[in-house]
C-alpha cells in the first residue's frame, strides 16, 4: 500500500507541476492537493527508517500546492497583451475593406 | 389646449426624424458599441479562461454611402500565447438599416495556422478570395439565396428579432454562408431567464438556442445565447458545444450600448 501511495503521489506531483506551468493552474491545484494527501498517507504507512522519501514528497507537494494556489487566487489570468502587429492588421484590414467597397462600386 | 402647427419644412423634418427613429428601431444596432467577453473552455467541469472576445461596431464611409462595420475578434490571454496563440478577426460591412452585408472578411491565426477569406457580396452572388495555410490563393464566384448572410451579420441580425412577441419553442430560420457553403441556422426562443451580465449586473434575458446543420456545432439545445430582455438585446452569456468540447463566453464589459 505504501508503494502505491508513493507512486500515486509522484505521478500527481508531476501532473501538478505540468498543469501549473501550463496555464491550467486549477488542475495543478487539484493534482497537488491529492498528491499531498497520498504522500501523507505514504508517510503514515512508512516504518521509522523509511519516512524520509514520503516526507520529501510531501514537501514538494505542498510547494506545488502553494504555487498553484498563488496562480489561481492571486494573479489575474485574464490579461491580453497589446499586440502591435494585430492592431496594425486591423487598421490595414479596414483600409483594404474601404478600397474594396469603393472599387466594387458598392 | 395648445395646437402645434407645422410648416412644410417642419413636416418634412418631422417625417425624416420619424423615418430615422423607425430605421434605428429596425436595426437596433448602434455604431460605437463594444462588448468584451471572457471565453472559457470547460475541461472536466472546470472552466479555464482562454481568450478575450471583442464584438464592436463602427461606421465606415465610402464615396457611395456609409456602412456599419461589425467586427468580432478573439485574442488568447497572454499566458496562453506561448502555447496556442489565437488572433482571429471576423468582419462584416453591412447596410446600417437592414444589416445586409456587402463585404465579409475573415483572418484567422490559430496556433500557427493561418486562413484568410474575403467575400464580396453583390445581390445573390459572392466572389470569394480565400487562402488556407500555405496553399495558393483561390478565387471563386458562387450564388447564394436572397436572405443569406455571413456569420458576423447573422449574430447581429439575431439581436433584431422581437422575442417579446414570441412564445417559448417558436423558431426563426436564417441562412449563413460559412467556408463558402450555405448553412441553414435555426434560432429557437426558449423563454426568459435571469443571468449575471458582467458590468451590467444581473439581467433578465431572452434564452435562445442556436442550431445549424453542420458538424461544427454539437447536440440539441446545447448552443445557447442569453440576450438582455430589453431593446438593446445585448448578448451576455453564450454557451457552445463543439467537436472538441464545451465552453462559454461571459460578458465582462459593455460600452456604447
Amino acid at each position: 500500500m505504501r508503494k502505491i501511495f508513493i507512486i500515486l503521489a509522484i505521478i500527481l506531483i508531476l501532473f501538478g507541476i505540468v498543469f501549473t506551468i501550463l496555464p491550467m493552474e486549477k488542475f495543478g491545484l487539484l493534482a497537488s492537493l491529492v498528491a499531498m494527501i497520498f504522500s501523507v498517507l505514504a508517510y503514515k504507512k512508512s516504518k521509522a527508517e523509511e519516512v524520509n522519501f514520503p516526507k520529501y514528497l510531501s514537501i514538494i507537494a505542498v510547494a506545488t500546492l502553494f504555487t498553484a494556489t498563488y496562480f489561481v487566487f492571486f494573479t489575474n489570468n485574464e490579461v491580453v497583451a497589446i499586440d502591435q502587429q494585430f492592431e496594425q492588421q486591423k487598421i490595414e484590414s479596414e483600409k483594404e475593406a474601404k478600397n474594396t467597397l469603393e472599387s466594387e462600386g458598392l | 389646449m395648445h395646437q402645434i402647427k407645422l410648416n412644410n419644412n417642419e413636416k418634412i423634418l418631422f417625417a425624416i426624424s420619424l423615418f430615422i427613429a423607425f430605421s434605428n428601431g429596425f436595426s437596433q444596432i448602434k455604431s460605437g458599441e463594444k462588448l468584451i467577453f471572457s471565453g472559457s473552455y470547460n475541461m472536466s467541469g472546470i472552466l479555464t479562461p482562454l481568450a478575450q472576445i471583442t464584438m464592436s461596431t463602427g461606421t465606415i464611409t465610402t464615396a457611395k454611402g456609409s456602412y456599419l462595420h461589425l467586427s468580432c475578434q478573439a485574442t488568447t490571454y497572454s499566458k496562453w500565447d506561448s502555447f496556442f496563440k489565437i488572433r482571429d478577426l471576423y468582419e462584416s460591412y453591412v447596410n446600417p438599416t437592414s444589416l445586409k452585408p456587402s463585404l465579409y472578411k475573415r483572418n484567422i491565426t490559430e496556433g500557427g495556422y493561418n486562413k484568410t477569406e474575403k467575400y464580396v457580396i453583390k445581390g445573390n452572388s459572392i466572389t470569394s478570395t480565400a487562402k488556407k495555410g500555405k496553399k495558393p490563393e483561390t478565387i471563386r464566384t458562387f450564388g447564394i439565396g436572397s436572405n443569406t448572410q455571413d456569420i458576423v451579420s447573422t449574430i447581429y441580425k439575431i439581436r433584431t428579432i422581437d422575442f417579446s412577441t414570441m412564445k417559448a419553442g417558436q423558431a426563426k430560420s436564417f441562412t449563413v454562408v460559412f467556408d463558402e457553403e450555405e448553412l441553414p441556422v435555426i434560432v429557437k426562443y426558449m423563454g426568459k431567464e435571469t443571468v449575471s451580465a458582467g458590468s451590467l449586473g444581473s439581467k433578465e434575458c431572452y434564452k435562445v438556442s442556436i442550431s445549424a446543420r453542420t458538424n461544427a456545432l454539437k447536440g440539441t439545445d446545447k448552443n445557447l445565447m442569453w440576450l438582455t430582455a430589453d431593446d438593446k438585446k445585448v448578448p451576455v452569456l453564450i454557451k457552445f458545444s463543439i467537436k472538441v468540447g464545451v465552453g462559454q463566453l461571459t460578458l465582462t464589459n459593455a460600452t456604447g450600448i
